[in-house]
């Protein structure tokens, strides 16, 4: 499961998020805080629930190859519903429309949804109602008729309202298809700062974030992020208002940094357990237990398939 | 004395407008959502929710008001109302009697349900802002509108309660233009109560540095392990009374338990006492004794510092008469005012 050391620090029950939360993880660039998502997805995905994973930052092959590693195999778990893959990074520019004139307008595609096929057969069977509220489907780019076409496409649209609504349809077809009430949701995004790049207001990235953690909740799942929180990113105002506007949002919020004294060999950076303004209001309101999410800062080392977390000073270079 | 902190949540000092300013590092909400529980009883509640969920916020707000909802948080830009609660969903909550959908995109909605609520019933009310960051950061002339029409509206006894997180950027610090002031301190300005949340454990270490007279350089982070404990916070007041005195005072609350009541405290009992730079000098200068540790003795007693004060030295007595100087001028002075210097031979 994951990485057994880590799991004694983490606020989960049988290795998962307590449902209707939302975790957010912070990196920098010169720790990058990855490999936390592998470690809840092949959670997730070993104790066969259903995981939704937004690639923004990296392509289906690098997280496919990484839970090979962790021991998981991810596209048997998609062959089985149980994990998709939404390809923001190929997917939400509008480089992958020939034609820039090509993008349908939202009130556009809601008219002429209907008459358009959707990209996989598969899905089309299964959900014939989606394809009118997906807005932003089209069949003429070259990635949706690609072999390896995924079930969702996205493209790039000025309102990321439509982003939202196309996950919105994801989430609700994965649990309309597995039993919800058994099983829960994980909904991975990696990463937030990607949108504010794309050219999104920090304003609706951070609302953005706020529908996706109500819509998760209703379905019995958790929301996990990830977002950069560089001292350089810092002087920038959006960068410096979306990771605020996340810490203020999240129930848990785990911080990935180098080590305060530089690099070192079996140490490669440090992760702190945060207690964020929300947490303080769940703690009053008597919804979490006292040493449930104790604040603390843990060093870790990247081992080839496995992350070994230790208390500081504890690394086994050293002892 | 009751400290200023205690006398404002216990309603002895009347306060329009009270704003309580946080930061990541230590929420406000707590203290709050304190001060809201302490309304007094007649007071209907508007809950104005940007931040939290309304039902997280009223299993916090202790005390049987009578209490509206303006949900600004299940719809903050319109894109979906299917998260907005109904009434009946706060059916397990008493004294809830309506619950009003707003999204942040027009805050003028906003202000006009404030305004019809305020106008439809006769009572005092107290209004309850939990994040006034999330109104800033859409428009902030229309917060301030929002702010100043409410304030004209409510009777005297009634108040305002605002959380603000002065970190965040507002959506002025988007497009910088030097000639608005900075949102945070204007909102200051209006305030007739101004709340700064501080951690305790920041301050600790700063008086720590104080105090060994080094400044240990910090790595840069958002929020540190220490941010948001729940036993304690250190709060600046300001405080604006109607005759126009100011008080200024520095406050701490502590809890025993996570759940359990506010007591609110001297902020030195809690960090311990701040040190006074000057009387650090004055202190280093007396605690250093030269004579410490000499092989003879440099020191007086009491008999001999008496006797060597009572001695009367003999210049003393020259002292006593008042003397003059008499100059008799001769044939070969002469005063010239022009040159002063005419007798030498220069």
């Amino acid at each position: 499961m994951g990485y057994a050391s880590l799991e004694p620090h983490l606020p989960s029950s049988h290795a998962l998020l307590p449902p209707g939360t939302y975790l957010s993880i912070s990196d920098t660039q010169a720790s990058d805080g990855n490999f936390l998502l592998h470690h809840f997805i092949s959670n997730y995905i070993k104790a066969d629930h259903n995981v939704v994973l937004v690639g923004l930052a990296g392509i289906l092959v690098h997280y496919t190859m990484v839970g090979r590693k962790l021991g998981v195999n991810l596209t048997t778990a998609k062959t089985k519903g149980t994990f998709y893959f939404v390809d923001g990074l190929t997917q939400l520019t509008d480089y992958a429309a020939p034609n820039k004139d090509f993008l349908i307008k939202p009130t556009e595609a809601k008219q002429s949804g209907e008459q358009r096929p959707t990209t996989s057969p598969s899905q089309s069977a299964t959900t014939p109602s989606s394809s009118t509220s997906r807005p932003t489907q089209r069949t003429a780019t070259p990635v949706a008729t690609a072999p390896t076409a995924l079930p969702v496409v996205l493209s790039y649209s000025p309102k990321l309202l439509d982003f939202y609504k196309v996950l919105e349809d994801l989430i609700k077809n994965t649990v309309s298809k597995n039993n919800v009430k058994e099983k829960q949701l994980c909904l991975i995004l990696d990463d937030l700062s990607v949108l504010l790049n794309c050219g999104w207001p920090c304003r609706d990235v951070m609302g953005l974030v706020r529908y996706l953690k109500l819509l998760v909740a209703k379905f019995n799942g958790s929301l996990i992020t990830l977002v950069h929180a560089d001292a350089v990113l810092a002087e920038e105002v959006p960068q410096d208002g979306l990771v605020k506007g996340v810490f203020y949002e999240a129930d848990y919020i785990i911080d990935v940094r180098d080590l305060d004294s530089g690099g070192s060999r079996d140490v490669h950076g440090q992760l702190s357990m945060l207690h964020g303004p929300r947490y303080l209001l769940r703690q009053r309101a008597g919804h979490v237990k006292e040493n449930d999410w104790p604040a603390l800062t843990l060093h870790y080392k990247i081992l080839d398939n496995n992350v070994e977390v230790f208390a500081k000073g504890y690394s086994s270079g050293v002892l | 004395m009751a400290t200023i902190l205690e006398k404002i949540l216990m309603g002895k000092e009347p306060s329009p407008f009270i704003l309580v300013k946080d930061t990541l590092e230590q929420s406000g909400q707590l203290l709050g959502l304190q001060l809201l529980s302490k309304t007094p009883k007649d007071h209907v509640i508007i809950l104005v929710c940007a931040e939290d969920a309304p039902d997280r916020l009223l299993t916090l707000v202790k005390g049987e008001h009578q209490k509206v909802i303006i949900d600004c948080y299940s719809n903050p830009l319109g894109w979906t109302s299917e998260f907005a609660p109904s009434l009946t969903e706060y059916k397990s909550f008493s004294n809830v009697s309506s619950v009003v959908s707003c999204d942040l995109r027009n805050i003028r909605k906003v202000s006009k349900a404030i305004t019809e609520i305020i106008s439809n019933r006769c009572s005092n009310f107290t209004i309850y802002f939990d994040s006034l960051s999330q109104l800033l950061i859409t428009s902030v002339p229309n917060t301030f509108n929002l702010i100043r029409s409410t304030t004209g509206l409510l009777a005297d006894n009634s108040r305002i309660i605002a959380v603000h997180h002065e970190d965040v950027p507002d959506a002025d610090s988007f497009s910088p233009d030097a000639s608005k002031p900075f949102a945070s301190n204007s909102l200051a300005h209006i305030a007739t109560t101004l709340i700064t949340v501080k951690n305790t454990e920041a301050i600790r270490l700063e008086q720590e540095d104080l105090r060994k007279g080094i400044v240990a350089a910090k790595e840069f982070c958002y929020l540190t392990v220490h941010g948001n404990v729940w036993n304690s916070a250190v709060c600046e007041i300001e405080h604006k009374r109607k005759s126009g005195k100011v008080t200024r005072e520095t406050n701490a609350y502590h809890l025993e338990s996570p759940t359990g009541d506010l007591i609110v405290m001297n902020v030195w009992d809690l960090v311990g006492e701040m040190p006074d730079i000057e009387r650090l000098d004055l202190e280093e200068s007396q605690t250093v004794d030269p004579a410490a540790n000499l092989s003879f003795n440099l020191n007086l007693t009491e008999e001999q510092r008496k006797a060597k004060n009572d001695t009367v030295l003999p210049y003393l007595k020259t002292q006593e008469s008042t003397g003059a100087i008499y100059y008799e001028p001769d044939a070969a002075d002469d005063f010239d005012d022009d040159d002063p210097d005419d007798d030498l031979t220069i």
